[in-house]
C-alpha cells in the first residue's frame, strides 16, 4: 500500500473517530466515546505495522 | 512449510514458495484475524451503544445493510479484482486478488499449509478503516433523513457482514472436515469458492464469497437452481451448469487423496 494512501486514510480515521467521540461525550457515554479513541488510534497503529507483500525480492 | 500430500502442480507450488518469501518473518495469523475481530468487535460495540429505544422498523437496518455489502462485495470481485484498473488502489486490489490469491489457491489446492498462509486471504487492517470510512456515508445520510439508529444500525451491518465475509472465506480454504461439510451456508460457499478459483472459470462466475445469492440474482452463477439451492445447496454438483467446462474438484476428494 503506497505510503501516501495510508497516510490519508490515517489522517482521515484519526479526524473521524476524533468527531465522534466528541459526540458520544456530548451524549454522556463514557466507555464509547474512549474505545472510540482507543479503536482510530488502533487501527491507524495496525495499518502502519501490519507487513505488505513485496512484489519484488 | 508445505502441504505433504497434495495434488497441486509444480507451478502453484512454486508460486507459494515465492509468496511466503515475500511475506515478513514476523507475520501472524493468529494476530492478523485478532486484529480483525478485535477491531469490528469494538466497532459493533460502539454503534450498538449510540443505539437507544430501537422501533421495530429500525431493526430492518441491519438485513438491509448485511445484504447491501454482500452485493458490494460481489461487484467489486466482479468489475475490480478481477480487472485490472489505473487507479492505484484498484490496482493494488487486482494484484492482491488475481495475481496473488488466485495462484496461491488453485481448484487443484485451496488449502493453508498453516496460519502464514493466511496472510493471502485475509485483508490487511486497511481494509476495516476504509469499510468504516465508506460506511459513514450512507450511515450519515440514513441517520439525517430516516433515522439515527437506522444510521448506527446500518454502521454495524455493514460491518458485520465484512466480518461474516471474512469468516466465510477462510473456511473456503481450510482443510475438509466434518463441521465445514455440514455447516449450511459454509458447504455451499466452499463448492462455490472452489469453483471460482478455476483459472478457467475465474473471471465470469462465483463471483460471490460470503453468499452466492448474488451470483443466482446476477446469473453468474456456476449452478442452474434457484434461491434455496443456492443457499443450502451443500458440496453436490447435481446443477453445476452443462455449458460451462467442468473442472472443478471437490475439496472434499481433494482432501481424501492428500490423506491417503
Amino acid at each position: 500500500m503506497p505510503t501516501y494512501v495510508k497516510l490519508l486514510g490515517s489522517l482521515v480515521m484519526l479526524a473521524i473517530s476524533g468527531l465522534a467521540a466528541l459526540y458520544e461525550h456530548s451524549k454522556g457515554l463514557q466507555w464509547p466515546t474512549l474505545i472510540t479513541i482507543a479503536l482510530g488510534v488502533f487501527l491507524v497503529f495496525s495499518i502502519w505495522v501490519f507487513p505488505d507483500v513485496n512484489r519484488e525480492k | 512449510m508445505e502441504l505433504i500430500s497434495t495434488t497441486m502442480g509444480q507451478r502453484q507450488r512454486r508460486y507459494r514458495e515465492t509468496y511466503r518469501e515475500r511475506v515478513a518473518g514476523w507475520y501472524n495469523g493468529w494476530l492478523h484475524v485478532m486484529i480483525i475481530y478485535l477491531a469490528g468487535s469494538s466497532a459493533l460495540y460502539i454503534y450498538g451503544a449510540n443505539t437507544a429505544n430501537v422501533q421495530w422498523w429500525e431493526w430492518l437496518a441491519l438485513p438491509f445493510g448485511f445484504i447491501s455489502y454482500q452485493i458490494s462485495e460481489y461487484i467489486l470481485h466482479m468489475y475490480v479484482m478481477h480487472r485490472p484498473r489505473k487507479n492505484v488502489v484498484l490496482r493494488a486490489l487486482y494484484i492482491r486478488h488475481t495475481l496473488m490469491h488466485h495462484q496461491f489457491f488453485t481448484k487443484e489446492e485451496m488449502r493453508f499449509a498453516d496460519h502464514k498462509d493466511w496472510r493471502v486471504t485475509f485483508f490487511p487492517p486497511f481494509t476495516m478503516l476504509g469499510l468504516t470510512l465508506l460506511s459513514i456515508i450512507p450511515s450519515l445520510a440514513a441517520g439525517i433523513v430516516i433515522s439515527e439508529n437506522v444510521g448506527w444500525l446500518l454502521m454495524a451491518a455493514l460491518t458485520a457482514s465484512y466480518m461474516f465475509y471474512e469468516l466465510i472465506h477462510f473456511c473456503c480454504h481450510i482443510d475438509d472436515n466434518w463441521l465445514v461439510r455440514n455447516m449450511p451456508l459454509i458447504n455451499t460457499a466452499r463448492r462455490h469458492h472452489t469453483a471460482h478459483h478455476d483459472h478457467a472459470l475465474m473471471m465470469r462466475v462465483n463471483m460471490g464469497i460470503g453468499t452466492a445469492l448474488p451470483d443466482w440474482l446476477m446469473g453468474t452463477s456456476d449452478l442452474d437452481c434457484g434461491f434455496w439451492g443456492h443457499l443450502f445447496n451443500g458440496y453436490d454438483q447435481t446443477h453445476v451448469r452443462n455449458d460451462l467446462r467442468r473442472s472443478f474438484v471437490p475439496t472434499a476428494r481433494a482432501s481424501a487423496q492428500a490423506r491417503s
